[in-house]
């Protein structure tokens, strides 16, 4: 008898209405169960665990953690954004002048602000006195700097974020010998120790002009949490095409885990065009890379380019504003350094994205049609979270899985909004503590 | 659609299987269908198909959805194999992505049924050893359990509770982050 398809009637699939009517249905097997948890977002698995002590046990399984680990690195989640560090610049008032989290909740409900100084409880604000001040951040390490004492020199400490608060510790930076202009915090995972803390390499990075040369050189100096101490990297000539220095690089490096390597990309702009900059910092090479066709153009400012990672962070992925759309280019070839080794693969369009959620509309007053999209020099790549602002609108986090824009702040003439990092954690050091629990 | 038709022909001449459900019920597939599940791709090559494959774990109506699911994947991974090999031209990728969007519709409107029968198709999965359609189940059910508490995880799956208060709370000042 061949198949007979079956219609059935479409029926809602708890769609939240779950507290109503909860209808047990039948019991299913821990493996299987178990294949559910590996598919659901880190708070969500918790929550999962928390069910019985057989789930507890199995969900803290180095076994599972490393498979679950595995589908993280794959993706981003959004739900792994906590919040975004933001200095608030009220000119009139200085003791206004405040370090803020912004807490990024799910949904289209706009952002809510909370000065650090009021999260007594909160592991970071207790370990960060008004000295430092967040710079760079990376899944569950944040590195904030010591302001006072070298106002130049990269000097400060590593907060473990990734921690409940009993654990919570840091790792103090001692000076760098190098005037930083970018730093990139590179934890290194499933390696932490029983203290809690996650081993880490600190890049700190600057590019600099050679006039004698009319060249460029990279120079940086990398700290190991291991040995506690920066080193030397032998600096690396970097040629640009033209031969022309570079006249600006940004802060914002984008991170490539691939199995060569780990790789930071910056964007950089030299007398005739933007280019890419690469560290290969396992192997010490420093190398250039072109942008995408109509990329490359001085006429662009550079807060319209993001150089991010991929969702599995093994791809370069560029961001391109042009007024409210936003051209998201992939590279498809990883050793060439040509214009067509990337692909135009998405098309962000702004205005389309806030018009699908209709009257959840999060733009808080008519966008001028002249508008543009600026980038923020800041990306989570666990989250996936671009921030953008938007001409007399405000500040929206971006994000690039969901493709949802949420409101963060609203324009204002009298306070600017400065972002400096977001706050996202690394759950699997937080999960693999269930298994410490004295629970049988 | 190109890649369709092919598919459809080159089955036509395929081999064909018989499934029995436990219900006894018997359903005659195309191999290309039926080795979407490993568990009976294995069966094939150890050549213990003859007289149909016996499922008693998997009802009638389950496995007319499973069959409904395979038939279509199959065509899909025929159009794919057909579009790498021999077709590469611009208009071609072209039908090949308004496929693939078709099959993710096809996907959505599958996982349209109640949650027994969502438990069921799971089930079914599993023991046919069909990584797509497990996947594809699995990752639906996950979506539905997003946000609850675990006391409504606990509801929903029949799960007993075998943690004092005070465990519990111990696990919940530990893993605070997870329930703000």
């Amino acid at each position: 008898m061949p198949a007979t398809l079956l219609l059935l009637p479409p029926l809602e699939l708890d769609g939240g209405k779950l507290d109503a009517v909860v209808v047990p249905v039948s019991c299913l097997p821990t493996d299987i169960l178990l294949e559910i948890f590996v598919r659901t977002d880190p708070a969500t698995l918790v929550r999962c665990a928390a069910t019985s002590k057989d789930h507890l046990r199995r969900v803290a399984d180095p076994a599972f953690l490393r498979r679950y680990g595995h589908r993280l690195d794959s993706r981003f989640v959004p739900s792994l954004l906590l919040g975004l560090y933001c200095d608030d610049d009220d000119s009139d008032d200085e003791d206004d002048d405040q370090l803020f989290r912004i807490m990024v909740a799910p949904g289209p409900a706009p952002a809510a602000t909370t000065p650090c100084r009021s999260l007594g409880e909160d592991t970071v604000s207790t370990l960060m006195d008004w000295n430092y001040t967040p710079v760079t951040a990376c899944a569950g390490l944040l590195f904030a700097k010591d302001l006072y004492t070298s106002p130049d020199l990269v000097k400060g400490r590593v907060i473990h974020t990734s921690r409940s608060q009993r654990y919570c510790t840091c790792t103090s930076i001692p000076p760098a010998d190098i005037s930083s202009v970018s730093l990139v915090l590179l934890p290194e995972y499933y390696d932490d120790d029983e203290n809690g803390l996650i081993s880490f390499r600190l890049v700190a990075v600057n590019l600099r002009t050679v006039t004698s040369l009319r060249q460029s050189r990279l120079c940086a100096q990398i700290f190991r949490s291991r040995s506690g101490k920066w080193d030397w990297v032998p600096p690396m000539d970097v040629s640009l095409p033209g031969g022309s220095p570079y006249t600006w690089h940004d802060t914002q490096a984008a991170v490539l885990r691939t199995g060569g390597g780990t790789v930071a990309y910056w964007l950089c702009k030299s007398g005739i065009s933007y280019h890419i900059v690469s560290f290969h910092i396992d192997d010490v090479q420093a190398g250039v890379i072109e942008l995408p066709p109509g990329c490359h153009d001085l006429q662009r400012n550079s807060d319209e380019l993001l150089l991010v990672p991929s969702a599995d962070r093994k791809r370069l992925t560029l961001l391109a504003a042009d007024g409210l759309k936003i051209n998201v280019w992939t590279r498809t070839a990883a050793n060439s350094t040509a214009t067509k080794c990337w692909e135009r693969h998405l098309v962000i369009d702004v205005l389309g994205v806030a018009g699908e959620l209709s009257q959840r509309w999060p733009l808080p007053r008519q966008v001028e049609p002249e508008a543009r999209v600026k980038f923020e020099r800041w990306f989570g790549e666990r989250s996936g979270t671009a921030v953008l602002k938007i001409d007399r609108c405000g500040h929206f986090a971006l994000n690039l899985a969901t493709k949802k824009l949420q409101l963060l702040k609203e324009f204002s003439e009298t306070v600017d909004m400065w972002l400096l990092c977001g706050h996202e954690i690394n759950p699997i050091p937080l999960l693999r503590k269930l298994q410490l629990l004295n629970i049988t | 659609m190109a890649s369709a038709g092919s598919g459809d022909e080159k089955a036509a001449a395929a081999a064909m299987i018989t499934l029995i459900s436990s219900d006894n019920e018997k359903f005659e597939v195309t191999e290309a269908t039926a080795t979407l599940s490993q568990t009976i791709r294995h069966m094939i090559e150890d050549g213990c198909t003859d007289g149909g494959v016996p499922l008693p774990n998997v009802t009638s109506k389950i496995l007319a959805r499973v069959i409904e699911y395979c038939k279509k994947h199959a065509t899909a991974a025929a159009g794919e194999e057909g579009s790498s090999s021999s077709f590469s031209d611009a208009a071609f990728l072209e039908v090949d992505r308004a496929f693939l969007e078709e099959l993710e519709e096809f996907d959505d409107a599958f996982l349209e049924v109640d949650r027994a029968t969502l438990f069921d198709l799971i089930l079914a999965a599993n023991y046919l050893d069909i990584k797509g359609l497990l996947n594809l189940t699995c990752q639906k059910v996950a979506d539905s359990v997003k946000g609850k508490t675990p006391e409504q995880i606990r509801e929903m799956y029949n799960i007993v509770n075998d943690l004092t208060p005070e465990e519990e709370a111990e696990i919940r000042r530990e893993t605070q982050w997870a329930f703000e």
